[in-house]
């Protein structure tokens, strides 16, 4: 079931296996279309040379996040990858860091997810029961400001991108900062600033240095480097008034 | 073999089950609920690609009773008026909760208010949304709710078949696979809730996720659960073509029409004014998509079998401001919407027939619910867009609270463990990986593409359950895949398998179905027929036989000559 009639030239995959295949393994991978992702290679492989190759993918649209890798050293979403966008023969493809590799490209996702419940990311809300909608204005300097922060896909990339930074021990995650940052902001959260208590050491400790390297490779451009900025501030305020 | 015991599972993992875990708990903090997501929970399923927004009554000027009869006549008046009524009265309270509980914010007007906007069919603008990706804000606050409630919840475990008691007639749990170890699980449980999402997957061109199988559908249909309005399928009128990738297929939203887009076909002509000259491209998704399969069959289609959506002439300020994140996609294919024609294609999208369900979201099996695109009826035979979003939140959310209730009232069945061990025998395997599960599956999908899809006849839906029988007697020739853990052929297997069900469900409802209505476009009978106002009902007998039965459109608040309008006799 080799197809290669639509081929207009091809590119070399190095794939970080897992298990017993192991090592580093190389596609010949027909590029169908200047358009074609490093997802389509990766589903290539799976059709037409080994049916086993482990990664991850939902939505193809760069809306889910699933199929975070690293391709050539770099955090990013294999379905908004193009082959052509290295202008190199081969594309080294990896598993995230910092997460337990499952199979192949596939990591665990639970730690990821567990920190975002231990940061309890989500809004106490200060009226529940309320049966109208919040005047928003979207002009606001607060509004503003949580706007640019919001849109984030809960790819773990950011985790990868800064595994090997020195970090405070077991840290939250710039995911979850930048997501509490929003819900400090938030008029209809009843917690607000109280959120980062114990999560301060973790802000003091993380480089602004990391969270730009995180910012850079973010799918979803979130400015993490601006959000640790401001919990910086948050910080040196709640040691002031604590 | 692992076993539990819970008081309630949610097999899926978007928006329908996620709200109801939410609301199952909230009604019930002590009871035990476990969702179990065939893929990573909020990150597989549809709910998070929804672009347009969620229809909802929030204006002195608009009514529950103008939402109702958009609903009504979108759907070719064949909707359950029971569910749709739910529908649309309940979408007011879960945008609240949503936004007052759960922190979605949805875009505002300057001075705060609610920004509302009209899709296709409506009378009103009453379609809320962020941006045009809508989906992302509603399933992220979704999750973090359901997380911080500390719901627990399975990764990449996916519904294998429902466990019922000795009487068949009650589910008392699932059995389920963890698709990384292999393992399957045995699930006792006093409620169970099938939020899976539809079967768009059938079809070789598709905008729903990948991953999707109709997993719930056919578990339901194996259980023996009555369903309904199973020829009903959506296809959205533009996907887009990107040759030779995964993308192809996904949706630009269909805002872009809304807002005055133009269809052309590869002559450049502006088509739809040979199908609906009134409403030209902001005709119903039914109507646009067999449009466009026509032109493509009639020979005026581009070489990669599409047509044009052009927008050109609406200017990138206004594409900027109102279709960011579509703007963006098409970059990423190498088309820029301000000076370029987007080729695109019909792409399966929705299902709307499933599990007959009532108010309550109970089916016909006790202890087991249904929402989401998992249940039919609400929809009738289209839906229109902004309602499947407002479907799964009110839907999930009332599926929550009746488990909580049944959960009070009733104990858990015993397992049946005859059945138990059938289902766990069946399922063991040897094979290592092959490929071939894989290639059955594509085959499946090209077919209900060519036959089952946007255009039918007599000839094409005879042909297909001849085929779908071939296909499924060479998927059980082959020799059952091992569950090491990684090999993707099992999980294929079972996805072909589940599709193949669902695909005989269609199939049979259509051609019972002798006229054309909505979605459902027969090329032999291409009349609307009011003594089609009924609805197909089907299930799956003990002896495995299929019976499907017709029952009038109980009309309990609106009759035809009420809404005759010009959805009734489609062109």
């Amino acid at each position: 079931m080799k197809n290669h009639a639509t081929l207009n030239g091809s590119v070399t995959l190095e794939i970080t296996r897992s298990g017993s295949v192991g090592g580093k393994q190389r596609f010949e991978v027909p590029v169908p279309s200047k358009h074609a992702r490093v997802l389509d290679a990766l589903n290539w492989v799976r059709e037409n040379e080994d049916p086993s190759l482990g990664f991850r993918f939902a939505c193809r649209v760069g809306m889910c996040g699933t199929c975070a890798v690293i391709i050539n050293d770099r955090e990013a979403l294999a379905c908004q990858t193009t082959l052509g966008k290295f202008g190199e023969r081969t594309i080294r493809i990896e598993p995230l860091r910092g997460l337990p590799v499952q199979h192949d490209l596939i990591v665990d996702m639970q730690p990821f997810f567990s920190n975002l419940a231990r940061a309890e990311a989500g809004l106490k809300p200060r009226e529940p029961h309320s049966n109208k909608l919040s005047i928003i204005p979207p002009a606001s300097n607060k509004r503003t400001t949580i706007e640019a922060h919001n849109g984030c896909i809960t790819c773990g990339a950011c985790v990868s991108a800064i595994a090997d930074q020195l970090q405070s021990s077991d840290p939250v995650g710039l995911a979850a900062l930048n997501r509490l940052l929003m819900l400090m902001l938030e008029e209809r959260d009843s917690i607000g600033a109280e959120r980062l208590g114990e999560f301060i050491e973790e802000v003091q400790t993380l480089s602004l240095q990391a969270a730009e390297h995180a910012e850079s490779i973010c799918p979803a451009d979130i400015p993490l480097s601006s959000a640790l900025e401001q919990l910086k501030s948050f910080a040196a305020n709640y040691g002031d008034n604590g | 073999m692992e076993s539990f015991t819970c008081d309630i599972l949610i097999i899926g993992g978007g928006g329908a089950a996620l709200f109801a875990a939410i609301h199952a708990h909230d009604s019930a903090p002590d009871l035990n609920i476990v969702v179990a997501s065939k893929g990573l929970f909020a990150k597989s399923g549809c709910t998070r690609m929804v672009q347009g927004g969620y229809n909802v009554v929030l204006q002195a000027e608009d009514s529950f009773d103008k939402h109702y009869d958009d609903t009504i006549r979108g759907g070719s008046l064949i909707n359950n008026q029971e569910l749709a009524w739910t529908l649309v009265t309940q979408a007011p309270k879960r945008v609240f909760e949503m936004e007052n509980s759960f922190g979605c914010t949805f875009d505002r007007n300057a001075d705060g208010t609610i920004h509302q906007r009209a899709l296709a069919g409506q009378s009103f603008n009453r379609t809320i949304h962020r941006g045009d990706l809508t989906g992302i804000e509603i399933i992220s606050r979704l999750a973090e709710q359901v997380l911080v409630r500390n719901i627990e919840m399975l990764n990449e475990v996916r519904g294998v078949d429902l466990l019922l008691d000795s009487s068949g007639q009650s589910v008392t749990g699932a059995l389920l696979l963890d698709q990384h170890s292999g393992k399957l699980i045995a699930v006792h449980a006093t409620a169970v809730l099938l939020a899976t999402g539809g079967a768009a997957p059938l079809y070789r061109i598709t905008a729903a996720s990948l991953e999707k199988s109709g997993d719930g559908l056919s578990m339901a249909y194996r259980a023996g659960a009555e369903f309904v309005d199973m020829e009903m399928m959506q296809f959205h009128p533009t996907g887009l073509i990107v040759d030779g990738s995964l993308l192809n297929g996904t949706v630009l939203e269909e805002g872009l029409r809304g807002a005055g887009g133009h269809l052309l076909n590869a002559n450049y002509e502006r088509y739809m004014g040979r199908y609906d000259p009134e409403k030209m491209e902001r005709s119903t998704r039914d109507r646009v998509s067999r449009s466009g399969m026509m032109e493509i069959r009639s020979g005026r289609g581009t070489a990669s079998e599409g047509v044009y959506l052009d927008v050109r002439h609406l200017g990138k300020e206004f594409l900027l401001k109102s279709s960011p994140g579509m703007y963006e996609r098409c970059l990423t294919v190498g088309t820029d919407m301000e000076t370029d024609l987007i080729e695109v294609t019909p792409t399966a999208h929705f299902q709307m027939g499933g599990v007959r369900i009532d108010r309550e979201c109970q089916t016909s099996l006790n202890g087991l619910f249904a929402a989401g695109e998992d249940a039919g009826g609400v929809h009738g035979a289209n839906r229109l867009g902004g309602n499947g979003v407002a479907e799964s939140m009110v839907f999930g959310a009332v599926a929550g609270e009746t488990m909580a209730k049944h959960v009070n009232k009733n104990s858990r069945a015993p397992i049946n463990s005859d059945q138990l061990n059938r289902l766990c025998a069946r399922l063991h395997g040897s094979s290592d990986v092959t490929g071939e599960p894989y290639r059955l599956k594509s085959k499946l999908r090209s077919l209900s593409w060519e036959h089952l899809g946007i255009l039918r006849d007599s000839q094409g839906l005879d042909c297909v359950e001849q085929e779908l029988n071939l296909i499924e007697s060479e998927l059980n020739n082959l020799p059952m895949p091992n569950h090491r853990g990684g090999n993707p052929d099992l999980q294929e297997r079972l996805d072909a398998e589940n599709l193949i069900d669902v695909a005989r469900l269609i199939a049979a409802a259509a051609k019972l179905r002798e006229e054309s209505r909505g979605s459902h476009f027969r090329e032999d009978f291409p009349e609307s027929d009011d003594r089609y106002l009924v609805n197909f009902y089907q299930r799956r007998e003990t002896d495995g036989s299929m019976t499907t039965e017709s029952r009038p459109v109980d009309f309990t608040r609106r009759t035809p000559d009420v809404l005759l309008g010009e959805t009734l006799i489609p062109t």
